[in-house]
């Protein structure tokens, strides 16, 4: 027999190893960094989107305010209902601000429940800087539902229209438990914008929008009477909710509350709504940095932060973007934020029995 | 009015609105030529710029760019029989025809002028339709739109060329296809396998350019030649494309109204809606003399291609009046004006009409200068109909993959599309359409969506009961009645050569025997009932669609059965592979063993030098260049990859090594 010689069995081995790697498909998301003086932003939602033009039109006005940093560059990593660019993001592990994450409600709600190839936990790592919104819950006037009291008489003849029960949607399907309404689900919308015009065609009763649309699109319906406003998720105050300034008339689902039963809300639904809305709505947007961030970047954002909501010029230019609420600093927040998440079992649980059985939700 | 629809037009007086106009069409043309770049493409690329701009010059720059990008993607679908976005597939019908014919320069001036002239009336039309807008979008509801996804996909498999039941065995696989990732009725993850990459679907443009551009690469590359014909000079075929649009002026005021239509709808999308352009087209035009649709007919060019600009102008009515977008690009400019703190909905009628004045010019002149723009693009590109398709092929593969690999970013979408193409070469030479895969793929997910909700908001007696239901349904059911009426009586006047026999014959006349649709329906029958099985998996609500897209699957590939087993008695036996089809079954399979070197080159290297490499040998050995044009012609694919990567905002992929 010929002896194989090192010579080619080290060729051989090469090409074997070669023909091997060929083969399967190499993994993509690795960082590169932009250079010095930028920061390199994930967005793992695709461009254009509300999270998207969030962090472009916001993080420039950063830029301008630090001085070793000369621009933010964005870029997009898509998929996974925005699962895949939060893991490549926690997988590079940069955590000395150069290399930062834009995340959003739906990303926060996915990681709460376990969803999909989750390999990322908000609770350990830090915001840098936070943002929310406000939400409203409201009828169809033709409905016959004008007010939360006609609703519970209306019980499951009233459909809420909505894009999946497992989703944002969460948050007023929560809500309409703590109160005792059961209605009908009504799901499959493609966005928030077909859910509402299902309403104005009077094929749901109900919806569920952002502060945003309910100060533009609605706004005109709701002052020639069309549309009733029901409840909205108010705002966090000192962690407590108060009123939405935004929408001072419509009462909160708290409010509500202490009106029918005249005490607090409490009981595992209210705990578990409450979980569920603080990131979903009082701390939808936000820069994040993985775990391991120093306090000398938190506060340097923070005091970025504090200069911008007294700098006129940002306010008035990016009063679009910022939809009437303010930008909050990581600091001083950070803390309500890992204890909405810190659901505890009980509630978390329960949550996911109610979504499962009343409203079909497919949760894992 | 009048004062704020003249003081927004001279808004334009200013050069450097004008400026911004023009740098938004020229963005949305390049982009709207490169297979698989579309509207959404087009606006990423102006993203980054649009917030150093002021509000109008950013709106008019995003305006300018959507306004076009449909005029420009038809160019590859007529010049190579690649369709540049899914609703321009519809041109391979009779556009792609007239270039093998060597009549593309006729085909694409009629189909600039036409979007040129539909987007001007889909404006004209919806400065009249904004005052009922309201009434006319709150009347179609879910039913309706329901019904129109239906009918746009049933038109597609009976107005397709070739076998209509395999057409329609070929749109439920793209159904199922369609609805792989995360269900929009569920929220759940099907057909993904545990996989990533296959979580967000297996993308809509790695499906078009598989079924259809990877299928024409391993088609051509196999026969060494180009994708004309006839060696005709392209000549006077532009004067002759003008006059085309004027004699057929009726098609383009149809064509524009049925886009604007199904452009107000939102739900209906561009694809659809391009489709029913055609289908009516086809519909009216066959009953006069001389219509030949299908096979080069210039109507069946002009009435989609009127259309896509009209779906683009009436998409800007729900975009603006209701916050919702009508156009996915749309979504994008919606985006924006919000962020400008411009709030879509009904008051801004009230409001804005200076706004709104502002985008309708914008978008008016958009169309004009797109379309004069794209003539001197077309120009050069119309000739490479006549280039010997290797060396095109060896830039083509390169960048079909880079703009599949777009979407999911992931490279298992390479085998993706391979097996995709393969699947596709197998239709087109079996003679079955692959449109109805195409258009079932990208409205599975709608279609699903809008019956779940009819069902969930509606009872049965309340929705099938309505007017425009009933009057959807009975289209349908007429449309179906006339192609098999046409078929049978065409079956009695030419018994010998029914459907199936015309069928065994490709384009190139080599005779395909019998054996290989037998394979292929009993492979698709295969394919249905493991569907169906890995739907018990799934939740009460995600598993009826997939239930019902492979029952019918299966039941129409049983219908697909029984006539190819009528096929195979006509022709004796189930036939061989030997003779002219097994050589080009051997040259097919070298074609697909070069796409597989190139798939896995860039696995191991890198898109870049994966590309380099690859482009070389094949052009040395298949294309036979002399290595000093190879080399600079490599030089000049590859720097257009970097370019697409640093202007165009495209990821390039990595590979094990590099």
């Amino acid at each position: 027999m010929h002896p194989l010689s090192r010579r080619n069995f080290l060729i051989g081995g090469a090409l074997g190893v070669a023909a091997g790697l060929a083969g399967c498909a190499p993994p993509q998301a690795a960082f590169n960094p932009s250079g010095p003086g930028i920061v390199d932003v994930i967005v793992p939602y695709a461009a254009g989107g509300g999270t998207d033009t969030w962090g472009r039109f916001v993080s420039p006005y950063f830029a301008e305010l630090q001085n070793d940093v000369s621009r933010y560059q964005i870029e997009n990593i898509a998929g996974g209902g925005s699962v895949t660019g939060t893991n490549a993001y926690v997988a590079a592990g940069v955590n000395n601000g150069r290399h930062i994450l834009v995340s959003s409600g739906t990303t926060y709600l996915q990681s709460m429940l376990g969803q999909g190839n989750v390999e990322f936990d908000f609770r350990e790592m830090v915001p840098l800087v936070l943002h929310g919104t406000g939400g409203i819950l409201y009828s169809n006037a033709a409905s016959g539902i004008r007010s939360m009291e006609d609703l519970l008489e209306a019980g499951s003849n009233a459909k809420i229209g909505g894009i999946s029960a497992s989703g944002l949607d969460l948050v007023p399907l929560l809500a309409l438990d703590v109160l005792g309404a059961s209605v009908t689900g009504v799901f499959g919308f493609g966005g928030r914008g077909p859910s509402r015009l299902a309403l104005e065609r009077g094929e749901t009763d109900i919806d569920f929008q952002t502060t945003s649309t309910w100060l533009g699109p609605l706004s005109s319906m709701a002052e020639a009477e069309e549309i009733y406003p029901l409840f909205s998720v108010g705002v966090l105050e000192g962690g407590e909710v108060v009123r939405d300034p935004n929408m001072p008339d419509v009462p909160t689902l708290e409010e509500i509350y202490r009106d029918i039963h005249g005490e607090d809300p409490r009981g595992l639904a209210y705990e578990a709504y409450q979980s569920f809305v603080t990131p979903a709505f009082f701390y939808q947007k936000g820069f994040w940095s993985n775990a391991g961030t120093s306090d000398e970047l938190v506060d340097a954002y923070a005091e970025l932060v504090g200069k911008l909501n007294k700098d006129e010029k940002f306010l008035k230019e990016a009063a679009g973007a910022l939809g009437g609420y303010e930008l909050q600093p990581g600091r001083g927040n950070v803390e309500v934020f890992r204890k909405a998440l810190n659901i505890r079992p009980q509630a978390l649980s329960y949550a996911k029995g109610f979504l499962t059985n009343e409203y079909g939700a497919v949760l894992s | 009015m009048l004062e704020a629809a003249t003081s927004a037009l001279a808004s334009f007086a200013d050069p450097a609105m004008l400026l911004y106009l023009i740098i938004g069409v020229v963005v949305g043309l390049v982009i709207g030529v490169i297979p698989g770049l579309g509207g959404t493409g087009a606006v990423a690329v102006l993203m980054p710029f649009v917030f150093v701009l002021e509000p109008n010059q950013a709106i008019a720059m995003i305006i300018g760019a959507v306004a076009v990008v449909h005029t420009s993607d038809v160019i590859t679908s007529v010049v190579l029989g690649i369709p540049g976005s899914a609703s321009a597939a519809v041109f391979l019908m009779d556009g792609h025809t007239m270039a093998k014919e060597g009549k593309g320069g006729r085909a694409l001036s009629a189909s600039f002028i036409s979007s040129a002239v539909g987007g001007i009336i889909g404006i004209i039309g919806l400065t009249l339709v904004v005052p009922v807008a309201r009434p006319v979008v709150t009347a179609f509801g879910s039913p309706e739109i329901f019904m129109l996804i239906v009918l746009g996909i049933f038109l597609t498999a009976m107005l397709s060329k070739g076998n209509v039941v395999k057409g329609l065995v070929v749109a439920a696989f793209g159904v199922i296809l369609g609805i792989v990732g995360m269900s929009p009725v569920s929220a759940e993850y099907r057909y993904t396998f545990g996989s990533e990459y296959l979580s967000e679907g297996i993308g809509l443009v790695a499906a078009a350019l598989g079924i259809f551009g990877v299928a024409e690469i391993i088609h051509l590359v196999a026969k060494r030649s180009s994708v004309a014909d006839k060696n005709v000079s392209l000549g006077k075929g532009w004067a002759r494309g003008a006059r085309d649009v004027v004699k057929y002026k009726g098609d383009v005021l149809r064509g524009a109204g049925v886009g604007v239509g199904a452009g107000i709808l939102p739900g209906v999308g561009a694809t659809a809606g391009a489709w029913l352009a055609y289908g009516q087209a086809q519909a009216i035009g066959s009953r006069r003399k001389g219509s030949r649709f299908g096979q080069g007919d210039p109507r069946g060019v002009i009435a989609p291609s009127a259309a896509s600009n009209g779906i683009e102008s009436g998409a800007l009515i729900p975009t603006l009046l209701f916050g919702v977008p009508g156009a996915a690009p749309f979504a994008l400019l919606l985006g924006v004006l919000l962020i400008f703190g411009i709030q879509p909905g009904p008051d801004l009628i009230e409001q804005d009409l200076d706004l709104i004045y502002f985008i309708v010019w914008a978008f008016a002149i958009a169309s004009i200068v797109g379309a004069i723009f794209a003539f001197f693009m077309a120009r050069p590109l119309a000739r490479l109909s006549f280039v010997s398709f290797p060396i095109l092929a060896a830039a083509l593969i390169p960048l079909l993959f880079m703009s599949g690999f777009q979407e999911p970013l992931s490279l298992g979408v390479f085998y993706t599309m391979l097996a995709l193409g393969i699947f596709g070469w197998l239709c087109k030479i079996s003679d079955i359409p692959r449109a109805p895969f195409l258009i079932a793929y990208v409205l599975a997910v709608p279609l699903e969506r809008y019956y779940y909700i009819t069902v969930s908001a509606f009872e049965p007696g309340e929705w099938m009961t309505r007017p425009f239901v009933i009057v959807v349904a009975l289209l349908l059911i007429v449309t179906v009645g006339v192609v098999t009426y046409r078929n049978v009586k065409r079956k009695r006047l030419h018994p010998e050569t029914a459907e199936g026999a015309s069928a065994a014959a490709d384009e190139s006349g080599i005779h395909v025997p019998p054996v290989v649709g037998v394979a292929m329906t009993v492979g698709s029958m295969l394919f249905f009932i493991g569907a169906f099985i890995l739907a018990t998996d799934f939740s009460p609500n995600g598993q009826l669609f997939p239930y019902m897209a492979s029952i019918l699957g299966l039941g129409l590939g049983v219908v697909a059965l029984v006539k190819d087993i009528q096929q195979v008695r006509r022709d004796g036996g189930v036939g061989r592979i030997e003779g002219a089809f097994r050589a080009q079954l051997r040259v097919v399979g070298v074609s697909i063993l070069w796409l597989l070197a190139f798939v896995w080159l860039v696995f191991l290297v890198g898109m870049y030098v994966g590309t380099a490499v690859f482009a070389l040998v094949f052009l040395l050995v298949v294309a036979r260049m002399k290595p000093l044009f190879a080399v600079i012609y490599v030089a000049a694919i590859v720097g257009a990859l970097y370019a697409l990567e640093q202007f165009a905002e495209l990821v390039a992929p990595v590979g094990w090594l590099i």
